[in-house]
């Protein structure tokens, strides 16, 4: 019994992509296209196909709901996965409602953990990305040669829904950075530092963050603002995060100014904007240019 | 046309008092202390949501929750098994939208319509027949039932379809909430700057920062006379019932979040127990300073 992939988009396709170069792989995503760029892999017929072949099903998708409709909707795959087989879910999901999605797979003897992943899809071609684990040892045990496969940061987080809980303590995090980060910048620019040394100043200092170093610095700065992820995507996970915070009464004041932030941008420039574009409406809105005329 | 009332807490008991001035009244609550102190007042008591149901052609209903109403309708002995094609149930509860649409949808299979008609003014405006009530429903039901609201007071608007009440509601409370937040801490400086707590309340109210707060909490606060009791838990729920709606409609609410931040803490730090004017006790501790002169 084999190792399958499910879901080819910008994410999955570099982590199947990782599994491929060390062994056999069978590959599914509603995309004929994407399932040809996967070269080398045995592209299933369906996503029940490609259950009913394999032991262990990993699954990478834009949402849990996604997850949700593969697993249990029309053509629902959980009728063809076997028991004792392991669904390893790398979407950035809702904790909440994959607990819902594991209990269901666990009455037919179906096994399910989280490890969604976080470095972006360069992490995942260099094979550094961060993985972070949700189920019990056994499984984490159990997956961490597959997992090893994909890179050697996996990072057993706890019980089932703990990786997707630690992601999205991880994405609020970095959210609330970037905006931060265009505030800062902005009043340091108002006041006569010029963004590049403040960056410069701030990368050396207490206030160093991922953000500024491999974000505002590299691309903002140069105008570079297609990052490939969009400010939909974005809010969605700032939104799950807040949600959870919500759900288990935390008062979750900054994340929600965060969110509404992100809220008030999708209204303005489009969900499908690319999320450093922030960059320019926080400079219109604090009357500075940080983000420099790259003349387009 | 007979009416029946369901939920004589603090602020159906007022409306259901309200009523019983100009008609006579049928009432239900699962705390039978409140139903014999109606009794005692002339209403009369069902058996059960159920018996009130049959007895009656319109049942209002004030509970703390939507999932409340749910089971006041639904639930066992729920006025469901008593509720017949053409009789009308109106929903003062401040609930949740989506599932009042709901349970809408459920009583028309069974013919019978459904009105939201949340309220605003507290229970002395319900008693005074000055509160406001915010409807929604078809047209034709709210026509129908003009004369109910009359009994109740002049000042119903109709907002639109089903939930759309609640709606307003919920967007009252956010406002009134911020309101309440925004007062008090700017209150906070100018007792911080020497400023006495009645010159505020005098200048406050004449000027453009006057709102509900400024004109009763404030007065209260400064005189240490006592407050409108208003569960907090409640404004909470209310709070996130709201920013959960904008959400949803992806409108931000920077300043409500904000609020139901304050509230979700204070909700922690005090208690479930709590009244809603003691957010100021947390305010005092947030801003090193006392509400008083």
């Amino acid at each position: 019994m084999g190792i399958g992939y499910i879901g080819l988009g910008n994410m999955g396709a570099p982590l199947a992509r990782r599994l491929l170069a060390a062994g056999p792989l069978t590959v599914y995503d509603r995309s004929a296209e994407a399932c040809a760029a996967l070269t080398g892999a045995e592209v299933a017929e369906s996503a029940a196909a490609l259950a009913g072949a394999c032991d262990t099903v990993l699954l990478c998708l834009p949402t849990s709901r996604h997850v949700e409709g593969l697993l249990f909707g029309e053509d629902g795959i959980s009728g063809a996965l076997r028991p004792g087989s392991m669904v390893i879910d790398q979407t950035s999901g809702d904790p909440i409602l994959s607990r819902k999605l594991a209990a269901r797979l666990a009455e037919q003897g179906v096994e399910m953990i989280d490890a969604p992943v976080t470095g972006g899809p360069e992490g995942a071609n260099a094979g550094t990305i961060a993985m972070l684990v949700g189920g019990t040892e056994a499984q984490f045990a159990r997956v961490a040669p597959i997992l090893a496969a994909i890179s050697p940061n996996a990072i057993h987080a706890g019980d089932f829904g703990t990786g997707y809980v630690a992601k999205l303590a991880n994405n609020l995090m970095f959210s609330a950075q970037r905006l931060m980060t265009f505030e800062v910048v902005a009043m340091a620019a108002k006041n006569g530092l010029k963004p590049e040394k403040a960056v410069e100043i701030l990368s050396r200092g207490s206030a160093r963050n991922f953000f500024l170093e491999h974000t505002m610095a590299p691309r903002v700065l140069t105008g570079k603002l297609d990052s490939g992820f969009t400010l939909g995507l974005a809010h969605k996970d700032v939104r799950l995060a807040t949600e959870l915070g919500i759900a288990s009464d935390v008062t979750m004041m900054f994340g929600n100014l965060v969110r509404e932030f992100y809220t008030m941008c999708i209204n303005e420039i489009g969900r499908d904007a690319q999320v450093n574009e922030v960059a320019r409406i926080v400079d219109r809105m604090s009357g500075t240019q940080v983000v420099p005329d790259t003349g387009d | 046309m007979k009416l029946g009332y369901i939920g004589l807490g603090a602020m159906g008991g007022a409306l259901a008092r309200r009523l019983m001035e100009s008609g006579p009244l049928t009432v239900f609550d699962l705390n039978a202390e409140l139903c014999a102190d109606f009794a005692a007042e002339g209403a009369e008591v069902a058996e059960s949501a159920a018996a009130m149901a049959v007895a009656c052609d319109v049942v209002l209903l004030c509970l703390p929750r939507s999932a409340n109403v749910r089971a006041a309708i639904f639930g066992p002995d729920g006025l469901a098994e008593g509720l017949t094609p053409g009789k009308l149930v109106i929903d003062q509860t401040s609930g949740d939208p989506s599932e009042t649409r709901n349970m809408a949808a459920e009583l028309a299979e069974r013919g019978v319509e459904m009105l939201d008609a949340p309220v605003s003014g507290g229970a002395k405006g319900a008693l005074a027949g000055t509160i406001a009530m915010m409807i929604g429903g078809a047209d034709a039901t709210y026509a129908r039932a003009v004369p109910v609201f009359d009994r109740i007071g002049p000042n119903h608007t109709f907002c639109g379809p089903i939930g759309s009440g609640q709606v307003l509601k919920l967007v009252n409370n956010t406002i009134s909430t911020c309101n309440r937040f925004a007062m008090l801490e700017g209150v906070a400086v100018g007792v911080k700057n020497g400023i006495a707590m009645e010159t505020m309340v005098e200048v406050l109210n004449a000027g453009g920062a006057r709102s509900k707060s400024s004109e009763t909490m404030l007065p209260a606060l400064a005189r240490g006379l006592p407050q409108p009791q208003f569960a907090l838990a409640l404004m909470l729920k209310d709070l996130n019932l709201a920013t959960q709606l904008a959400m949803d409609s992806g409108a931000p609410l920077h300043f409500g979040q904000l609020a139901r931040a304050m509230l979700q803490a204070a909700s922690n730090e005090l208690g479930p127990e709590a009244n809603i004017d003691e957010i100021s006790k947390l305010v005092e501790a947030q801003a090193g300073m006392l509400f008083r002169d």
